[in-house]
């Protein structure tokens, strides 16, 4: 089947298991490797596992000494990056025919959470509990900057597909850019790491729906536990959990607040004061916070606070969710090279697979799985995702018609 | 149980600081007292001894909701039921706590840790009641709290400030005193700030209020020779102890410690709160107990527990150092407890759940060993295996650790209740 013809094949709603690889502990992600022959996952265990997807062989790669729920492979395949909650930051052989690490750096004090790869391969963006964003150089192991303008822990990295910005998401949903082309700034607060310098972060939007600060448990919750730009670079995805009634019993629900940066891009700014949230299409403010939500006005003023740093016009900020509010977290959200968006959700309501067009805001399709998912990836080739489960399980889900 | 008068005795009309301090601060016998206010200790053999030595105190930290064992005082690292913490060397070799507590484990040789509670239960709260009055639950029977047994047994005659102090930061509104009557119940410090209505307001002078004072306490009196009961007692002296407190309020100022120490304590409310405690217990005010809020993190955990221990680890660490410091360690009893800990299995929104079966407490301070670990839990924590006790053996070493009989009996009209279960013996591998 060629390119074209697989692409006007696949369809969500023909979903389906082809494959469950069994783990002696809970999944935390899972990542697509190289020529789509292997899958790497975390787990609640303290290796990066890579399992051989025609011989299902798992191969444990050992040397964190904590979880490992951040994964990046390089886009020439030969290596594979994993975060962990050591906050190691360790080089693989991507082959898994190497069980030594290629280069062991410790990157944070405290969790990593997220690690990016740029698309040309250069450099390695990771971000953790120490509110530090750190830049490092793929080849070398050198850290090329830090940026510590966030006040919280930093939940998640992403590249833009120019490869020059970065943007990062702390727990209270700000959202900041880091634009690696240019030099020192006045602004933020990095530093310049041995290998030269580089530019500083600045407040993009601070995305009230996904934070929440719980003042009967007297504790935050949010934060983006996933993120990804679309194809063409002007939308960011930021999963996570938003209308958080129950932060300790995980009461809220799974959502992707899409932030339009085309949006503050074309009106001429590039920083803004704070998002236009809206759930777009007909459904009204379903999804939003609500205006009647005690918490919002002082979310309002925290997010006035923040934007006190810069000005311009806000970016517009959709919330795409389901008609079911599905209760739980979104662990994982891609954009499939024919449009659709599909994120992965676990928490109260059990696992879930949403499917929505692009532009839209209610989901079009949705699947039950079997278990809480935690993380998900798409094959290389378009036609499958894999998700890491709660139950032991790195489960295979094609999504064209089953051929039996 | 409600406490009345119902034996008629003379004794009743005895001044209410005869009583504050109980048999051993008072030096009057349990016989000569009988029953009575607040339930007087009886005759038992050991009640000559039922307060030994110097004047101790009691600071217990309450972490609401149910504090997990495997990221603090139990850790299990690289287990199925570990989760993702490491653990951490402290001050005493070959006791390691979890790494979200490196503070605290600096002040180890301070600690004694119980890695043995089977207190078999899962309800928030059951497992608050009977922690804090080392008895079963009953239904229909309240027992005094351990503040309300403190501080009836180790408040001085004519201390001017209350024997039982509650500072809350979220958890339950106030500490009950059962048959021991409302004036051992918590005084109680929402969010830290003095106790109310200890102001006098601004236009009342100090002459028109000894006027209204002066004959509020005639009409009480009247009153008091037909009708008095434990309640009516309360009520008189909860105006004592206003006009007490009105002397004495600065106690309660955290603004007139330094602004090192403040700096010291951390800007959290529960920093703050330390502070407090710090400084009631310096002024000997005999149970203190801080509320840290919340624990209960049936979803993430890990997140959460990164969020609160962040809280607690050095305030609290250093609290034990400045009381150590002070001298105030070796009269002072501190214990760190929850109404449960948390299920070994992690769930799958990464939380856990209420578990009663297998956790700990910690502990520091007067009458205890130093730097020990009582009791032991197998290899993932799923069940004690070594030494296994309840909150009965509990509630009777802290008592013991204070110097207070816990085989002692209150008598209340006519009836005798145990000071502690006497089912449970004191953990004497705890004991000092």
């Amino acid at each position: 089947m060629n390119r074209h013809n697989l692409d006007a094949a696949i369809d969500p709603e023909k979903i389906h298991v082809t494959s469950e690889v069994a783990h002696g502990r809970p999944l935390t992600t899972c990542v697509w490797g190289p020529g789509g022959r292997a899958l790497f996952f975390g787990a609640e265990d303290n290796g990066l596992h890579r399992v051989d997807l025609e011989s299902k062989e798992v191969v444990t790669l050992e040397r964190h000494d904590s979880w490992v729920r951040a994964i990046a492979v390089t886009p020439d395949g030969s290596r594979v990056l994993s975060g962990g909650y050591d906050g190691r930051l360790i080089w693989w052989s991507a082959a898994g025919d190497d069980p030594e690490p290629h280069r062991v750096v410790d990157a944070h004090n405290g969790w990593i959470r997220a690690v990016a790869i740029s698309p040309d391969g250069k450099r390695i963006a990771t971000c953790g509990n120490d509110r530090a964003v750190r830049l490092w150089d793929a080849e070398t192991g050198m850290l090329l900057g830090s940026d510590t303008a966030h006040e919280q822990h930093v939940y998640n990295v992403a590249f833009h597909p120019d490869g020059d910005r970065l943007v990062s998401c702390d727990l209270q949903g700000n959202v900041r850019r880091w634009d690696l082309s240019e030099g020192d700034s006045s602004e933020g607060q990095s530093s310049p790491g041995e290998g030269g310098s580089t530019g500083a972060s600045r407040a993009i939007t601070r995305v009230e729906a996904l934070h929440k600060y719980d003042t009967t448990f007297r504790a935050d919750i949010g934060g983006a536990r996933c993120i990804a730009f679309s194809g063409d670079g002007e939308r960011l995805a930021l999963g996570g959990i938003t209308n958080v009634t129950n932060a300790f019993a995980g009461v809220g629900e799974a959502v992707v607040a899409m932030v339009d940066l085309g949006s503050i891009e074309s009106s001429g700014g590039d920083e803004s004061s704070g998002g236009d949230e809206s759930s777009g299409g007909d459904e009204g403010a379903e999804g939003a916070e609500g205006a009647d939500d005690p918490s919002a006005s002082e979310e309002r003023a925290v997010e006035e606070r923040a934007g006190e740093e810069s000005s311009g016009a806000a970016p517009e900020i959709k919330l795409l969710t389901s008609d079911d509010k599905p209760r739980g977290t979104l662990w994982g959200i891609a954009q499939h090279a024919t449009g659709f968006w599909v994120g992965v959700a676990g928490g109260g309501g059990g696992g879930w697979l949403y499917f929505w067009r692009d532009g839209e805001s209610e989901a079009y399709f949705k699947h039950k799985l079997k278990s809480d998912g935690r993380g998900m990836t798409l094959s290389p080739g378009g036609e499958e995702l894999a998700v890491a489960h709660a139950d032991r399980q790195l489960r295979i889900y094609r999504m064209l018609a089953d051929p039996s | 149980m409600r406490c009345d008068y119902a034996c008629g005795s003379t004794e009743h009309l005895t001044s209410r600081r005869r009583f504050l301090g109980g048999l051993g601060v008072s030096g009057v016998s349990a016989a000569t007292l009988g029953g009575g206010l607040g339930g007087m200790l009886t005759g038992h053999p050991s009640m000559a001894g039922a307060f030994k030595g110097k004047r101790k105190r009691v600071l217990n930290i309450f972490l609401h909701g149910g504090v997990s064992q495997l990221e603090t005082w139990d850790p299990k690292p690289n287990t199925d039921t570990g989760g993702p913490f490491r653990a951490i060397p402290t001050s005493v070799p070959g006791i390691h706590l979890g790494e979200l507590l490196p503070h605290t484990a600096k002040q180890m040789h301070h600690l004694a840790l119980l890695r043995s509670l089977n207190t078999n239960n899962n309800d928030h709260g059951r497992g608050q009641e009977e922690m804090t009055t080392g008895h079963k639950r009953i239904p229909g029977t309240e027992y005094p709290h351990l503040g309300a047994i403190t501080a009836k047994m180790l408040t001085a005659e004519d201390f001017p400030l209350p024997g039982h102090v509650l500072i809350r930061g979220g958890g339950r509104g106030s500490n009950p005193a059962a048959y021991l009557g409302p004036k051992y119940a918590s005084v109680v410090m929402n969010e830290g700030k003095p106790p109310q209505f200890t102001e006098r307001p601004k236009d009342l002078t100090v002459e028109a209020d000894a006027r209204r004072n002066r004959l509020r306490s005639q009409w009480n009196e009247r009153f008091s020779r037909r009708r008095r009961t434990a309640d009516t007692d309360a009520y008189t002296y909860s105006y004592d102890q206003a006009q007490d407190l009105l002397s004495q309020r600065k106690v309660f100022d955290l603004d007139r410690e330094s602004e090192a120490d403040r700096e010291r304590y951390g800007t959290s409310e529960f920093g703050q709160h330390c502070l407090l405690a710090r400084r009631l217990l310096e002024h000997d005010v005999p149970f203190v107990q801080v509320n840290h809020s919340n624990y209960d993190t049936h979803h993430e955990n890990f997140d959460f527990h990164i969020e609160q221990l962040g809280e607690f680890d050095q305030p609290f660490a250093t609290l034990i150092a400045d009381l150590h410091d002070r001298g105030l360690l070796e009269e002072t009893l501190v214990c760190v407890m929850s109404e449960f800990g948390r299920t070994p299995k992690i769930n799958s929104r990464y939380g856990r759940d209420h578990w009663g079966k297998s956790w700990s407490v910690a502990m520091a301070g007067c009458g205890i060993q130093h730097g020990a670990v009582i009791g032991g839990t197998n290899e993932n924590g799923t069940e004690v295996v070594d030494r296994e006790v309840d909150h009965g053996h509990l509630f009777h070493t802290i008592l013991q650790a204070v110097g207070i009989d816990s085989t002692a009996e209150f008598e209340i009209a006519g009836r005798t209740f145990p000071v502690a279960d006497p089912a449970k013996t004191p953990i004497r591998e705890l004991l000092a």
